[in-house]
C-alpha cells in the first residue's frame, strides 16, 4: 500500500504561469458561456414539448408567440420566389452545400472582409430567414422570442424588405450555418467592436458603437443558445457537422491577430463547452 | 484544465459556480440529466459530466459521442472531477487542481441525505426490478461507513498530490464560506485569472445545508482514528502545512482502516455518491 511521503507538505503548489485571456475576451466569453448554459432552459422546454405532445406549454396557438406579421405576407410580394414561399413544405429545394456558404477563412481574413461578411450575416433578411428556419424546426419559445427580437432590432436599425425563398433545412444544415454565419461571425464581430470601443472616448461615436456591440452580442447569444438546442434535440449528424465546420476555421495558433486571439480565448472554449453538452452526467 | 476536486458533498459544485461567476469557461452544466431531481442539494447547479470519475484513455474520447478533449486546447476550461476520478486523470490535464474537503461529520450527514434523495428519485421513476436495484445500492453503500469512505478519499487525495507534481490548492468548504474574499483572492491569483468580485458574489452561505454538529462517530472507529480525521481537517482549514508527524498518523490510520474494510472500497475508492 502506498504511503504519503513523510515530509512536510504545503497546501498549495505553484505551477507554470498560465496565459489568461485578455479582459475583453473574458468578458465576451462569460456572456457566451451563459448563453450556452441556457441549454437547461432550452432543453427543458424541448422536453416539455415532447411530454405534452401538442404544442408549447401554455401556448395554444403558435401565432401567439410567433410574430407571423414579421414575415412578409405572400400576397404582399410579387417576386418570383413567391412560389417557393407558398409551397415551402412541398418544394423543399435542396439546401445549399457547405462549400456554397461563405468560408470560415473569410471570417478570419482582413478586417474589412470580415466586417463585410458580418454585415451580410447580420442583415434583416438573414436574421428573418434564421427566425423562420427555427420556427419550421420547432424551436422552443425562448429561442423564437430572441430571434424575433433580433429581427426587430435590425429592422429598426436598417429598415428594408426581406425577400427570400422559404427553405426548410435539416437540423444539421441549420446547425452548420448557425455556427459559421451566426456564432462565429457575430462573436468575431463582437470582439472587434469591443476592441474598437476601448479606444473611444465618450461621445456619439462611442454611443453608436456601444449600441452596435449590444445588438451584436444579442445575436451572438441567440446563435450559441440555438446551437445548444440543436445539439440537444439532434442526432449525431449535428455534432459531426459542427465539428466539420469548426475544423474549417483552420490552424488557429498560426498568427497573433485579433481574430485568432478571439478564436483561441473565446470561440474555442465556448465551442468545447457546447460540444460537452453530450458529456452531461 | 482547471480541475475542481474533493470528497463528495464538499463544495465542488460551489467551486464550479464560483469559477463560472468569475468568467472562466467550464465543462458541464447546472442540472445535467437527472440532476434536476436533486436540485434541493445544490440550488445553483452541479456542473457534472461523465468525466467526473476520470479523464483518461477510457473516457477520452468519450465512448458515447466521440468527443475528444485535447490537453493543449482545453487549458482554459474548468471541470469537476471527484477524488476517485482525479487519481485516474492523466497528468497532462492537470494544469491546476483546486481541492476541497468538508468535516467528516457534515460529509456523512450530507451524503446520507443525497442517498435518500437518490432513492426517492429512483422510486419515483419506477421501472423493472425496482426493489432489487434499491437493495443493490444499499448493499454497496454498506461496504464501509460513510466516515471511512471520507477518510479513504482524503488520503487518496493527499497521496496523489504528494506523488504527482501538478499544481494544487487544497482548502476547505468552511474557508470559502467564512471568508470568501480572502480565499478567492488567493485562488484567483494562483490561477492568474478570474473576476474576484463576481466570484465572491457567487458564495451564498445561506445555501449551506449543515453546520458543525455532533454526529457520533461509528463504533468501529477508535478515538485516535477520529482524532486523526479531525486533525487533518483542522490543519487544512487553518492553512497550516501537513507536518511529518501528522502525515505519519495519516499513514498509520490508512493501514488500520485498509485492514478492516473491503478492498473494493479502497480500489474503487470510493463508492459513487451519484449514479
Amino acid at each position: 500500500m502506498a504511503s504519503i511521503p513523510e515530509r512536510p507538505m504545503a497546501l498549495q503548489r505553484e505551477g507554470p504561469p498560465r496565459s489568461p485571456a485578455s479582459p475583453h475576451s473574458r468578458w465576451l466569453r462569460t456572456r457566451l458561456l451563459r448563453a450556452v448554459s441556457s441549454v437547461n432552459v432550452v432543453h427543458g422546454a424541448a422536453l416539455e414539448l415532447t411530454d405534452e405532445d401538442d404544442g408549447y406549454p401554455g401556448e395554444d396557438d403558435p401565432s401567439d408567440w410567433m410574430p407571423l406579421h414579421l414575415l412578409p405576407h405572400p400576397n404582399e410580394r410579387d417576386d418570383p420566389s413567391d412560389e417557393d414561399w407558398r409551397d415551402a413544405e412541398s418544394a423543399k429545394p435542396a439546401a445549399p452545400a457547405l462549400h456554397e456558404h461563405h468560408s470560415c477563412a473569410a471570417l478570419l481574413g482582413t478586417h474589412d472582409a470580415a466586417r463585410e461578411e458580418h454585415a451580410r450575416n447580420a442583415s434583416p433578411e438573414r436574421l428573418l430567414r434564421f427566425c423562420t428556419e427555427l420556427t419550421s424546426l420547432g424551436a422552443p419559445p425562448e429561442l423564437l422570442q430572441a430571434a424575433r427580437a433580433a429581427v426587430e432590432g435590425q429592422r429598426t436599425d436598417t429598415p428594408q424588405a426581406a425577400t427570400f425563398p422559404m427553405v426548410v433545412p435539416s437540423l444539421a444544415e441549420l446547425a452548420a450555418t448557425t455556427l459559421r454565419d451566426g456564432a462565429v461571425s457575430h462573436t468575431l464581430a463582437a470582439a472587434r467592436l469591443a476592441e474598437d470601443l476601448q479606444g473611444l472616448s465618450d461621445g456619439p461615436a462611442r454611443d453608436a458603437l456601444s449600441h452596435e456591440l449590444n445588438a451584436t452580442l444579442e445575436r451572438c447569444e441567440l446563435a450559441w443558445a440555438s446551437l445548444c438546442w440543436m445539439l440537444c434535440i439532434g442526432d449525431r449528424d449535428v455534432r459531426t457537422t459542427l465539428q466539420a465546420v469548426w475544423n474549417t476555421l483552420g490552424p488557429i495558433h498560426d498568427s497573433p491577430g485579433p481574430e485568432q486571439q478571439c478564436v483561441r480565448e473565446v470561440l474555442q472554449p465556448v465551442f468545447v463547452s457546447l460540444l460537452a453538452l453530450d458529456l452531461a452526467a | 484544465m482547471i480541475v475542481v476536486t474533493g470528497t463528495h458533498r464538499s463544495g465542488t459544485s460551489l467551486w464550479m459556480q464560483i469559477l463560472v461567476a468569475a468568467g472562466l469557461p467550464v465543462l458541464g452544466h447546472r442540472f445535467p440529466g437527472r440532476f434536476s431531481s436533486l436540485h434541493t442539494l445544490n440550488e445553483n447547479g452541479f456542473y457534472e459530466t461523465r468525466l467526473r470519475y476520470g479523464l483518461n484513455a477510457s473516457t477520452n474520447p468519450d465512448p458515447y459521442t466521440g468527443v475528444w478533449l485535447d490537453p493543449d486546447t482545453t487549458r482554459h476550461l474548468a471541470i469537476k472531477v471527484f477524488v476517485s476520478g482525479l487519481v485516474q486523470t492523466e497528468a497532462c490535464f492537470l494544469d491546476r487542481v483546486i481541492a476541497t474537503v468538508r468535516p467528516w461529520r457534515e460529509h456523512a450527514r450530507s451524503v446520507q441525505r443525497l442517498y435518500d434523495l437518490e432513492d426517492d428519485a429512483i422510486r419515483a421513476r419506477g421501472g423493472p426490478h425496482l426493489e432489487q436495484r434499491l437493495a443493490e445500492r444499499a448493499s454497496w453503500r454498506s461496504l464501509a461507513p460513510i466516515p471511512v469512505t471520507w477518510w479513504f478519499q482524503v488520503h487518496a487525495l493527499v497521496l496523489d498530490m504528494a506523488y504527482r507534481s501538478y499544481p494544487f490548492h487544497l482548502t476547505t468548504f468552511d474557508r470559502v464560506l467564512r471568508d470568501p474574499h480572502q480565499e478567492l483572492t488567493e485562488v484567483l491569483t494562483w490561477l492568474g485569472e478570474g473576476d474576484l468580485e463576481d466570484a465572491v458574489a457567487a458564495v451564498q452561505p445561506k445555501l449551506r445545508s449543515f453546520n458543525h454538529d455532533s454526529t457520533p462517530p461509528p463504533n468501529d472507529l477508535t478515538a485516535e482514528d477520529i482524532a486523526v480525521m479531525d486533525d487533518v481537517y483542522t490543519t487544512i482549514d487553518q492553512r497550516k502545512e501537513l507536518d511529518t508527524a501528522l502525515i505519519r498518523r495519516m499513514n498509520a490510520l490508512q493501514e488500520r482502516l485498509a485492514e478492516r474494510w473491503p478492498e473494493e472500497v479502497l480500489l474503487a475508492g470510493l463508492p459513487r455518491a451519484t449514479s
